[in-house]
């Protein structure tokens, strides 16, 4: 606990990562090209993000696979976003092999944490934690969803269940360097497999997995699944 | 099937009993570890099934879970020990450790985990009657008193080393190595109890009637649809606990592992199937062996159980941010009420009660309460100590169990002084003195504060004294419980001390953990700034001090109680 804030900032500096996601412009989408025939999987693409883009809102659920046990930041994350832009919900943060779950609440540039083991929400600059906020999880372009924008080869993969549905998967790839250059971690010289899930025939974002070397001699995978899309949600100041 | 009946107070050596000795002691001393070998793995258990850090109160079944079901089948398995092959039992008890340590190995759920953990216990603790129960064979009734004790040894030092096994895996690997470890540690006692039983009933069938010795397994027509009701439902159970992705996203096969709801992996079609396939088995299994299970009191220890079962929860489903006991406890703590009245009652009326009538006489109950407020006072030590060097001294789990250690290393030799001083002095007052001398170190524990730990010589000089004076408790009661008790009994009053301690265990990790946890809350609630991590820091080791001052009273309460046990020696008394 001694360290809290120093961690803690690193958690949010990884987390501001994740939210930002993607910045310079490798666009391999071409959705200005309707054909009569089967949509590529690069405009398949391009509509779900823009469909997630226009929700008013969307529930999101972060998990990781294989990380290794000393891996440090944010593991995970369960809440929901809109664009105003909000949050709200819980982060995983680990540090030093200790999961803690902390609440929080993110306003425009406003944030609110609710720490393991304290009682009530405590209003916090991001500014001074040395990272945007989490409610920019959703934005168009920092957020998960421009993760398309920057996919690479975007290869039509079948058909893989998640839960109840059966989703359309399409694979590509992101450079290391861009995943590198946001996540201030991770291998600049590897390689970031990453594999969507659209749902049939709607065509909504409904799974992302990006695996690749997150963390230091391992590989690791983040799935974000998006559900609840444009439930109305009242995201207050605690 | 074959039957030994009997055999617990037949004094004849049958060829292997030592060796069969020898492999169950050591299964007793791995079940043993497997106790406490989570304390320093907690927090990464904690991660690995999405518990928060601040969810401790609902982690410590992880510990509890396993004690429970140690307790509840104590007194059970020895009794089912007097009945079908000691070999037969410890197979059974060992597969069941090995099945509970895999399932905890793979859980990704709390509830899977503590599962795991629970039939771990089950296991483990059925090994300990079995194995008193082979002493039974080997010894003659007034010389079992020095081999009861090893085992009871055994088992204490098993518990001790488990944190420092703990560690060790930990240094290499992760949490669930540990309990994969056990799995392949158990399968090859299992094997060489095997291979033993194999040689030994060939030696038998020269020198013995065969079917009679309680070395040879009763071969009874062995089942194959109970084989293999088995076989599937624990394929099942691992392929559903496994959850592999290549199947799991597969658009047809991925179908089984589709969750109801948000539960966990348990909670899909294949888990479900895996579940009603073992009811299934454990159903047929039950009626198949209807004749030897109506000698024993299952519904006593089914209560006994769920007794244990209403207090761990009770305070596990707490929220300690507002109270020590949650809503689900108000119809738990009723419902452990009833079950221990009707279990009194069942006592009285029961043709062959779990405990048999006249054992608990003499200073019995003065050794039992003993026995329990050591047990409480252990428990805190060892859970809350790693708690303490984690917050104040180190972010290592190896250089955390390094701390405990120097309690770990007293207690052992604390139970050796004990056992020999009972030679000149009488059993209370050893124990007594023991046990003031732990209250009176953990007092001086619950003023420890920040730089506390970093005080090597004064806090080493402490920690030893708890060990030393908790260790010295042990032998005299376990002399004092076995002196009142007939010979016959004396398997059952060991069990019966051991399940004691167990209880004081559950009771004092439950009770004391959560009025910790409470008053940690009531402490940061008054906090001005919740984010200032030395406030938060302080509000922690109020947490543990607390842990220390009840854990000094229980140690007060066994003093007193140890004195009932009574101040000379028997050959003074006589």
């Amino acid at each position: 606990m001694g360290r809290y804030r120093r961690d803690m900032r690193r958690c949010l500096a990884a987390l501001a990562a994740c939210a930002v996601l993607g910045m310079s412009a490798c666009s391999s989408g071409d959705p200005a090209k309707p054909e009569a025939s089967e949509p590529t999987p690069a405009q398949r693409l391009a509509a779900a993000k823009q469909k997630a883009d226009g929700a008013s809102s969307v529930h999101l659920l972060i998990t990781s696979r294989d990380v290794p046990a000393d891996a440090e930041g944010i593991l995970g994350a369960d809440g929901v976003g809109t664009h105003r832009p909000a949050f709200k919900g819980i982060l995983d943060a680990r540090i030093k092999g200790v999961s803690a779950k902390v609440d929080t609440v993110a306003i425009g540039p406003d944030l609110w944490l609710k720490l393991p083991f304290t009682p009530r929400h405590v209003k916090t600059n991001p500014a001074t934690w040395g990272v945007p906020s989490p409610a920019q999880l959703l934005s168009s372009d920092k957020g998960l969803t421009a993760l398309i924008t920057h996919t690479h080869s975007p290869t039509d993969a079948g058909s893989k269940r998640e839960g109840q549905e059966v989703l359309r998967s399409i694979t590509g790839t992101i450079p290391g360097k861009e995943v590198a250059q946001i996540l201030n971690t991770g291998d600049v010289n590897g390689t970031y497999q990453v594999s969507y899930g659209l749902t049939d025939p709607d065509g909504l974002l409904r799974k992302a997995t990006i695996t690749g070397p997150f963390f230091p001699g391992a590989t690791s995978s983040y799935d974000v699944v998006f559900d609840k899309y444009g439930e109305s949600v009242d995201i207050k100041a605690p | 099937m074959a039957v030994a009946g009997g055999s617990t107070t037949g004094t004849r050596r049958i060829p292997g009993s030592r060796s069969l000795l020898t492999l169950a002691a050591l299964g007793v001393a791995l079940a043993a570890a497997d106790t406490y070998v989570v304390v320093l793995a907690l927090p990464d258990m904690m991660t690995g099934v999405g518990l928060s850090i601040d969810d401790l109160q609902k982690a410590t079944p992880v510990i509890s879970g396993f004690l429970l079901g140690y307790i509840a089948v104590l007194p059970l398995i020895g009794r089912l020990s007097d009945l079908v092959s000691r070999q037969r039992v410890l197979l059974w008890c060992l597969a069941l450790f090995v099945v509970g340590s895999a399932v905890t190995a793979l859980a990704v759920d709390l509830s899977v985990l503590v599962g795991g953990r629970v039939v771990q216990g089950i296991g483990g603790g059925g090994l300990v009657p079995a194995t008193l129960a082979l002493v039974a064979d080997l010894w003659p009734p007034h010389r079992r008193g020095v081999p009861l004790g090893v085992v009871g040894a055994v088992q204490e030092v098993g518990s001790v080393l488990g944190p420092l096994l703990g560690a060790l895996v930990l240094a290499v690997a992760d949490w669930r190595a540990i309990f994969w470890l056990n799995v392949v540690l158990g399968v090859v006692l299992a094997a060489g109890l095997v291979a033993l039983g194999r040689r030994t009933r060939r030696a038998g069938a020269e020198a013995h009637e065969p079917g009679e010795s309680a070395m040879a397994p009763s071969r009874g027509p062995s089942n194959p649809i109970l084989a293999a009701l088995l076989g599937l439902g624990l394929g099942l159970l691992f392929l559903a606990l496994l959850a592999p992705l290549r199947l799991v996203e597969d658009v047809t096969w991925g179908l089984p592992f589709v969750p109801f709801g948000t539960g966990g992996r348990l909670s899909t079609p294949i888990g479900y199937a895996a579940l009603a396939v073992l009811a299934l088995w454990l159903v047929a299994a039950t009626w198949s062996a209807r004749r030897i299970l109506a000698r024993i009191d299952l519904v006593g220890a089914l209560l006994v159980a769920l007794a244990l079962g209403c207090l761990v929860l009770t305070f596990a489903s707490a929220d300690p941010e507002r109270e020590v006991v949650g809503p689900l406890g108000f119809v738990l703590v009723p419902v452990g009420v009833v079950a221990v009245v009707v279990a009194l009652w069942w006592h009285r009326r029961a043709a062959d009660p779990l405990v048999p009538r006249g054992v608990v006489r003499g200073r019995f109950g003065y050794g039992l309460v003993t026995s329990l407020a050591v047990g409480a006072a252990l428990v805190a030590v060892v859970v809350d100590v790693p708690v303490l060097a984690r917050l104040t001294l180190t972010d290592d789990q190896t250089d955390a169990a390094l701390v405990l250690v120097r309690f770990l290393l007293a207690l052992p030799v604390g139970a050796l002084v004990g056992g020999a001083a009972l030679r000149r002095v009488g059993a209370g007052a050893v124990a007594a003195l023991g046990c003031a001398l732990a209250a009176g170190g953990l007092f001086a524990m619950s003023t420890w504060g920040r730089g506390a730990l970093e005080e090597v010589v004064s806090t080493t000089l402490v920690l030893v004294a708890v060990g030393f004076g908790l260790g010295l408790a042990i032998a005299p009661v376990n002399a004092a419980v076995l002196d009142d008790a007939d010979a016959a009994a004396h398997g059952i009053a060991s069990a019966l001390v051991v399940v004691a301690r167990m209880v004081g265990m559950v009771v004092g990790l439950a009770l004391l953990t959560a009025i910790g946890l409470r008053r940690f809350y009531e402490r940061v609630a008054a906090m001005p700034d919740t984010l200032d991590p030395q406030a938060l820091l302080d509000a922690g080791i109020v947490q543990v001090q607390s842990v220390f001052a009840g854990a000094a009273i229980c140690a007060a309460v066994g003093a007193l109680a140890a004195l009932g046990l009574g101040l000379r020696t028997d050959r003074d008394a006589r």
